[in-house]
């Protein structure tokens, strides 16, 4: 990454710190890494037992309940969980010596440009969002240093792959755009740090581009971030079920991993919401998780494993849901869905009716 | 709601599975390899400062590039460092000899 990207990043107080939190990077890697880590063997492992017994496997019960006969299958659940456990403990610690400083730092930033932050002491969070999500300590609002956190929590969790905004730029980079071609105003809904939001504005540099999440520390921590790039995008505080904007308002509306973090009602409200904002032609963008139909058994437990003990209270009800279905339910029409692959993501792009 | 993942996360804010799951069937295995990943941690971050500090020490010119690969001590330093040895094994394995005294 660039050196004034790097600088972004919140630097662990200490050489320790900063030598732990990678060591559970390269953690993950071992256990996760498509090619070499230890899923690898699990994926062999599931496939000798499926011919062994003559059938594929079927639902999760069965995977789970060999799974758990397995001695891996319990060691990787052990390692995933104590691996977050250790790096938010650690993140935590690392950022607590300078609370007051970071704290004083972004409200220093309040109030710079170039663009501008709207903060909401009055918004009440709703109940469905005040969960500890990924284990990350106070959830995504609770603690004024929630942004940090997360910066850095998220730079283990993508073992590095995140580093740059790579990911948040790849998948930027391949937005649609209306059919029209027109594109004035551009929205990030649950934008958390901004990084897509920066992107977006890369990308559209000439539209005005705006990121709203509910969480006070993250959209400060974004515009301070979005600052300190020189990025003139501007965040609000605010709901992405309501996000207060007028009708017919944005060209693109772009959701990155918000859906699976949400209980189906609530996307529901947010997909209708969407309709509502993005003016006739505009186009709506998510990239979220896939349902499970064509998953792997692995694929299947690892999804199961996060909901029990990894935070994601609502990924389960994501995945079984009929999310084009519901696209097309509040008038938008699919354009196209694009499989990320690897059977972990999907980009949806659905039109509203010009 | 009525799935289990409700069930086990009301939207409360709470840890899912509450904060400090056993999730092995033997739960002092559990606790030996939460212990063996804090233990390779806390090695990693010593090895990796060992490593900064031989890096410091030669591009600063205070040490030879195999200088400390060809450091022979004499005897004192020698039965220092096997006394220092032996005293990091019998505090990590007292427990299996106290294991062997009570069988």
């Amino acid at each position: 990454m660039s050196a004034a990207e790097a600088s972004l990043i919140p630097q662990p107080t200490s050489r320790a710190d900063a030598s732990y939190l990678s060591f559970l990077e390269g953690l993950r890697e071992f256990v996760l890494n498509e090619e070499r880590g230890l899923d690898r063997d699990l994926d062999r492992m599931f496939a000798q037992e499926s011919e062994r017994r003559g059938q594929p496997f079927g639902d999760l019960a069965s995977i789970t309940a060999f799974m758990e006969e397995t001695q891996a299958g319990p060691v990787r659940n052990r390692m995933l969980r104590s691996e977050q456990e250790m790096q938010w403990r650690r993140i935590q610690k690392t950022f607590d010596v300078n609370r007051a400083e970071l704290e004083a730092d972004l409200a220093a930033f309040d109030a710079r440009g170039p663009g501008q932050l709207i903060l909401d002491p009055d918004l009440q969070t709703p109940a469905y969002a005040n969960v500890h999500f990924h284990l990350q300590p106070g959830g995504y609002h609770k603690d004024p240093l929630a942004g940090h956190y997360y910066h850095y929590g998220t730079k283990v969790f993508f073992r590095g792959l995140n580093d740059n905004e790579r990911v948040h730029k790849g998948a930027a980079a391949a937005t649609p755009l209306p059919e029209d071609g027109q594109v004035h105003r551009v929205l990030d809904v649950a934008c958390s740090i901004g990084q897509s939001t920066t992107v977006l504005k890369d990308k559209f540099p000439d539209a005005q581009v705006w990121g709203i999440d509910h969480s006070a520390p993250m959209v400060r921590y974004a515009h301070r971030r979005a600052v300190l790039l020189g990025s003139d995008v501007n965040f609000a505080q605010r709901l992405a079920e309501d996000t207060r904007f007028p009708d017919d308002h944005f060209d693109l509306v772009y959701a990155m991993i918000l859906f699976h973090e949400i209980p189906t009602r609530i996307a529901r409200e947010v997909v209708a919401e969407t309709a509502r904002i993005l003016r006739p032609g505009g186009v709506f963008v998510v990239h979220d998780f896939v349902d499970t139909t064509h998953s792997t058994p692995l694929q299947l437990y690892h999804r199961d494993f996060d909901s029990r003990f990894n935070g994601e209270a609502y990924a389960q009800e994501f995945c079984h849901c009929d999310f084009s279905g519901m696209l097309e339910s509040a008038g938008l029409k699919i354009r196209r869905v694009i499989p990320d692959g690897y059977g972990f993501m999907n980009t949806w792009w659905a039109d509203r009716a010009g | 709601m009525s799935d289990p993942y409700h069930q086990q996360t009301p939207e409360g804010g709470e840890p899912l599975a509450g904060a400090d799951p056993v999730l092995l069937k033997d739960p002092v295995t559990d606790a030996l390899l939460r212990m063996v990943m804090e233990v390779t941690a806390e090695l990693w971050v010593e090895r990796e400062r060992r490593m900064a500090l031989e890096d410091v020490l030669r591009e600063t010119g205070v040490l030879a590039a195999d200088a400390v690969e060809n450091y022979a001590p004499d005897e004192t330093r020698a039965a220092a460092v096997r006394a220092a040895r032996d005293e990091l094994i019998n505090g990590v394995f007292k427990e299996l000899r106290r294991l062997a005294r009570s069988t």
